[in-house]
This record gives C-alpha cells, sequence and structure tokens, in this order.
C-alpha cells in the first residue's frame, strides 16, 4: 500500500525534476545576463516555495488527479497555504525568516501523511 | 502510446509557450537579469509601496503592524492590506537571495504565467484542442495597456487571478472527495490577496450553482459541501476581515449607477485589434453553445469575466472593473479558442492534436509580430536616488526627519518610504509659487509621505479599535510648516525642471550659510540641518 504511494511519488518526482531541470536551462536561457548559481537559487527557490508544497498536498487527491492538473491546482493550493500559515504564524509571534524552510518542509510532511491515510482507509 | 505521445506534444507546446511568455514578459521587463541594484522596472508609486510593504515584514517579522515611518510615524497600526502576497514576496526574496524588488517582478511575472495555465487547463477540461488554440491569447498580458500592471504593482491582483482561476477549476471537479476543502483554502486566499477576485468568484459560483440547478445537475449534498467550503474560508479569513471591515470598509461602498469611462492607461477591448473580432465571434458561439445545453466552465468564467469588465456602470465598482481588463488575456481565452475551433471543425471533420498546436503558434506569432513592443527601462528610478535613500536609510537616526523639495521622482510618494525614515515633501505648487514670487521662505506647505489608508487604524485593546488619523491634529502632516522642524534635507541639483532645480539650489545655499553640512552629493544633495535657526527669509 504505501509502496504504491511511493513508486508512484518516484514516477512523478522523476518527471518533475525534468521540468525543474528544462525550468533552469529555459531561465538561464532568457536571464543570459544572469550568473548560473543565481539562476539556479531562483529557480530551486520557485520549486520549493511554490512548486513542491502545493504538488505535495494535492498528492492527496493521487488517484482522482492527473499529475499536470494537481502541480498547476498544487502551486495555487500551495501558495494560498503558504501565504495564510505565514500570515497567521507572524501574527502569533514566530518570525517571517524561519518560515521559508519551515512551512514547504511541513507541508511536505503533511501531504505524504495525507495521502498514506488516504489509501489506508480506502483499503480498509 | 499513441494517447501517451499526444499528452507529451501537448505539455511540451504548453512549457515551451510559458518559456515564450516568461521571456516576452519577465526576462524582457527586467533586462535579462535578476539582480539589479535597485529596483528596475518600477513606474508607480504603488510598486515601491509593495517593496515598502514586503521589507516591512521581513524587518518586522509579521504584518501585524506595519512600520512607523510608512504610517506618518505612527508604530501601532495594524497591516490593513491583504497579507498573502507580501508574505509569499517576502518568502520568496529570503529563498532566492534575490532582492524584495527583483523578487517581485519574478513572481509577479510567474505568477501571471501560472494564471494561463490554470486557464488551460480550465478550458482544456473542456475541449483540449479548443485549450491549445486559446493559450495564445496570454500574448496580450504584456502588450500595452494590459502590461501596465506589472510595472505599476498591481502583483496581488494577478495572484489572486490565478487563484480564482484555479478555484473556478475547482468547481469544475466538484465531485472531488474533500474538494470543498479545496475550495475552501483557493477562496481564502483569493480573500487574503485581492479581495475583489473573492467577491468575483462568490458571484461566478452563484452563477456557477444557478446554472447547474436549472439543469438539474446539483444535488442537495452538492450544496451542503459548498456551505461547508463557505464556512471554513469564512473562519479561516475571520481574522482579516474584521480588519478590513474597520479598515478599507469602513467608509462603505458606493452602489450609484454611473458611468466610468477608461481612462489612458485603461484596457479596453480595442486594445486586442484584429482579436477582438474573434472575442465578440467567440462570445457569440460560446452563449449558443451554453443556450444549447453544453456544459462547460469555462466558457461560462469566459463571459462572466467578460461582463465583470464592463461593470465600470456601477461607481463602486468601476475600478475593479478596468483592473479585471487588465486580466483579459487570460479570461477571455477560451473565446477566441471555440470560435476558432468550430469554424474549423466545419472543414476539417478528423481533428488531431497538432492542428491545434499549428493554429496556436500562428496565433501567437501574429499577435507578438503585430503588437508586441519590448518593454524595457529602468522605469521612474535610476542608481543616483537609490543611493540617496539607501544612504539615509543607513546613515541617520531612526527617529530623523526628512524633507524633500523638487525632485522627479518624488511626486510618487511610496518612493520615499525606503529610506525607512518619516518623511515629508514640499507641496510643489506652493514650491512653485515661491520660486515665481523670488523669495526664500521658512514655510513651505508639506504633506507628509504615508500611508494613510485605512485612517491608521490602531487596536486599543481586544475588542476595541481607534483611528489616529480621526485622534490628531492632521495639521501636523499637511500644512505649513518651517522646514527648521527637519532634520535632513533633500535637494536635487537637477531635473526636468531646470527652474526648480535651480531654486533648489539658492535654497541649499542659504542652507549651508546657516550651518548646515552637505553630508551626501552624488547630485541628490542631502544637508544635515546643524542650527535650529535653519534658513532666513529673503528676497532673490
Amino acid at each position: 500500500m504505501k509502496k504504491e504511494i511511493f513508486e508512484q511519488l518516484k514516477k512523478e518526482l522523476l518527471i518533475i525534476g525534468a521540468i525543474s531541470i528544462a525550468s533552469l536551462i529555459s531561465f538561464k536561457l532568457i536571464f543570459f545576463k544572469e550568473s548560473f548559481f543565481a539562476v539556479l537559487r531562483a529557480v530551486a527557490a520557485v520549486f520549493w516555495l511554490l512548486v513542491l508544497p502545493g504538488f505535495f498536498i494535492m498528492l492527496y487527491w493521487h488517484d482522482e488527479l492527473k499529475l499536470f492538473e494537481r502541480l498547476i491546482i498544487g502551486i495555487a493550493a500551495g501558495t494560498s497555504i503558504i501565504g495564510l500559515a505565514s500570515y497567521y504564524f507572524g501574527l502569533m509571534g514566530l518570525h517571517i525568516k524561519y518560515h521559508t524552510i519551515l512551512l514547504p518542509s511541513a507541508m511536505i510532511a503533511i501531504g505524504i501523511i495525507m495521502a498514506l491515510n488516504k489509501k489506508k482507509r480506502t483499503e480498509g | 502510446m499513441r494517447l501517451k505521445l499526444d499528452s507529451a506534444v501537448e505539455w511540451a507546446y504548453v512549457f515551451l509557450f510559458a518559456v515564450f511568455l516568461a521571456y516576452i514578459g519577465m526576462a524582457a521587463a527586467m533586462d535579462h537579469r535578476l539582480k539589479h541594484t535597485f529596483p528596475y522596472g518600477f513606474s508607480a508609486s504603488d510598486a515601491f509601496g509593495e517593496i515598502a510593504y514586503t521589507e516591512g515584514i521581513q524587518e518586522l517579522g509579521s504584518y501585524k503592524f506595519l512600520p512607523f515611518y510608512l504610517r506618518a510615524g505612527f508604530s501601532d497600526t495594524l497591516g490593513f492590506h491583504m497579507p498573502i502576497s507580501n508574505h509569499i514576496f517576502a518568502l520568496f526574496s529570503f529563498a532566492s537571495g534575490l532582492e524584495v524588488w527583483d523578487s517581485l517582478l519574478v513572481t509577479g511575472f510567474l505568477y501571471s504565467i501560472f494564471a494561463v495555465l490554470a486557464m488551460y487547463l480550465l478550458v482544456r477540461g473542456f475541449s483540449r484542442s479548443i485549450a491549445l488554440i486559446s493559450i495564445s491569447l496570454a500574448v496580450f498580458l504584456y502588450i500595452r495597456n494590459f502590461s501596465v500592471i506589472y510595472s505599476w504593482g498591481q502583483w496581488d491582483l494577478v495572484m489572486a487571478t490565478f487563484f480564482m482561476i484555479s478555484a473556478a477549476w475547482v468547481l469544475s471537479r466538484f465531485e472531488l472527495k474533500y474538494g470543498y476543502m479545496l475550495f475552501a483554502v483557493l477562496a481564502s486566499g483569493i480573500a487574503l490577496t485581492h479581495i475583489t477576485e473573492a467577491a468575483f468568484l462568490f458571484m461566478f459560483t452563484a452563477l456557477f450553482f444557478i446554472i447547474r440547478i436549472a439543469r438539474k445537475k446539483s444535488s442537495f449534498a452538492e450544496i451542503k459541501k459548498l456551505a461547508a467550503g463557505g464556512v471554513i474560508a469564512t473562519a479561516i479569513c475571520f481574522y482579516y476581515l474584521m480588519i478590513f471591515k474597520l479598515g478599507y470598509a469602513a467608509g462603505g461602498v458606493d452602489n450609484t449607477i454611473g458611468y466610468h469611462a477608461p481612462e489612458w492607461f485603461d484596457a479596453a477591448l480595442g486594445q486586442f485589434g484584429f482579436v477582438q473580432f474573434l472575442i465578440i465571434g467567440g462570445l457569440i458561439v460560446s452563449l449558443f453553445l451554453l443556450f444549447t445545453g453544453t456544459e462547460s466552465t469555462a466558457l461560462v468564467f469566459g463571459v462572466f469575466m467578460l461582463l465583470i469588465g464592463y461593470t465600470n456602470f456601477i461607481s463602486s465598482f468601476a475600478p475593479r472593473a478596468f483592473q479585471t481588463r487588465y486580466l483579459w488575456p487570460v479570461h477571455l481565452s477560451a473565446l477566441i479558442g471555440v470560435l476558432i475551433y468550430f469554424l474549423l471543425k466545419l472543414v476539417i471533420k478528423e481533428w488531431k492534436t497538432i492542428y491545434s498546436i499549428l493554429i496556436g503558434i500562428i496565433l501567437a506569432s501574429s499577435i507578438t509580430y503585430a503588437y508586441y513592443e519590448k518593454n524595457s527601462g529602468s522605469g521612474i528610478m535610476d542608481q543616483r536616488h537609490w543611493d540617496m535613500l539607501m544612504w539615509i536609510r543607513e546613515n541617520t537616526p531612526k527617529d530623523a526627519k526628512i524633507i524633500y523639495f523638487y525632485g522627479d521622482p518624488y511626486s510618487q510618494e511610496a518612493i520615499l518610504w525606503n529610506q525607512k525614515r518619516l518623511s515629508y515633501r514640499v507641496s510643489m505648487e506652493d514650491f512653485a509659487n515661491a520660486a515665481k514670487e523670488r523669495k526664500i521662505k521658512r514655510e513651505y506647505v508639506v504633506n507628509v509621505a504615508a500611508a494613510d489608508d485605512a485612517e491608521l487604524l490602531y487596536r486599543k485593546s481586544l475588542f476595541s479599535f481607534g483611528y489616529h488619523y480621526n485622534e490628531v491634529n492632521m495639521s501636523e502632516y499637511f500644512g505649513k510648516k518651517s522646514i527648521c522642524y527637519f532634520d535632513y534635507f533633500v535637494l536635487d541639483r537637477g531635473g526636468m525642471q531646470q527652474a526648480l532645480a535651480q531654486y533648489n539650489l539658492l535654497i541649499a545655499n542659504e542652507l549651508v550659510k546657516n550651518g548646515a553640512i552637505a553630508v551626501f552629493d552624488n547630485g541628490v544633495l542631502v544637508l544635515k540641518k546643524i542650527k535650529v535657526d535653519c534658513i532666513e527669509e529673503r528676497d532673490f
């Protein structure tokens, strides 16, 4: 059961990896006046902050939605959740400088747990 | 296998098209560099305000309060504007290592591309062939006047539009398990990014379900799920909505009917050039299809957003209607796709994906060739002025009060927030009159450079709020004031109006005669006051 999810995750992460490399090459081509490392860090930030959190949250719907649907709608859902969480955690006193690491990590973990739980319930 | 190849070709084309959009939009506006030593490509006060708000969040750690230099010296005023976009910009700046101003442009443009992709998904739910044609309209996003929103700093609108289209897509797949939760998250995101789009989503959702009920497609369970989504979204947004009600919405809403014409930089259907006829044709075809029972969320959404763009007849809607039009190249894309597809289907019986891609390429190339002009340029900021602002930020006491005399960029108030000190600007009308009268004066009409929106709302206790704007004597901030009240004087040595720049120098000389010392000079002169009696009035 777990294996099945992780197999799908592995396949999809390979595709996302390929997209990230294609994005890196494209960014370097269109920002041809910029250094490679600046471009690399910007693309990594896009994937870390905007793409991956949503992708993992949308993993819950892995059996109902296709990869590209989850990926695109995931960017919206992920941004929305990170933005909301950052706002409210900030109000509660957690300085925003910690959110860059904490929030995407938490969302990735929550996404995996949610997907595993759904699978368990479906099979149970 | 055939299906997989089709899918690979489709997504490869969509990816390349997104890269093309990034090239003509983001990369061109940023002069093909990610890092700039000053805010590059910014053309309006609002854009500089976004830098200040975002840096304020980074500095204070949250959006609970706004920095004092944005709020006329008050350090307890509440963050009143919708917070999500600024939080995302701040986080992206941390993660990417880019300055906030570069992060704003990168994320702002990226979200416009994400909106195009979300719209692609929405149209694809109706027909992939139509979606591949429709996407071409997005080229207009980076053509004037549609493109001004990026240099004017309306990135929150762009982000909210992406959320709204995604939410519309979720509505089209409302049968998803816990789909209403996804809808609630997106609706909350919209409300806390740009609340106007939340109102539009509310109206669209109502229309969507009215159509479903009329067609007997909706069930009670579905309505219950929608209500649950609404309750969850309201709960998530509750704290900010309270601030919004007390702040922005405190003045009420003007629902009078009155025509507001588009102005110089507003977008109108005519700016689509020859494509406007495809849009009008697509509208007719879409209405025909919808009234004859075709189910398509994308077509309903396209027609709906076209109508929203014409709500400029309702007074309070007018500015929002005009804002919406900037995103018409995304909203209306289904309309051109549906027209072209159904016309060609009359002659081509067996449609292939590649036909749609070829038509899409021809359409996108034609639009680019006919209308696109590279929109590059540094905007209203330059290195000299930015260096001066940064010098003030880094070398003056936090409580220093700064006065700005004539200088071309200072007409855009929010530029001055970036030096992070309480600052005032001399009224140019008063200044020009004094120059005409050949007088050097001690008192000039001045205005505080601050965001006084939401009447400087602050919290008195847990459930009690106040407005500094109504409680203090605001003539302190707007009106005649002795320039000797200030600690630093900023005077440009040159500018578009040479007579005013000359007058600046006369004042500078007079200040120096009375003890002021030059502490910074790169063509923009910063003088520090030494004596309390800082200037003598005289004629020249």
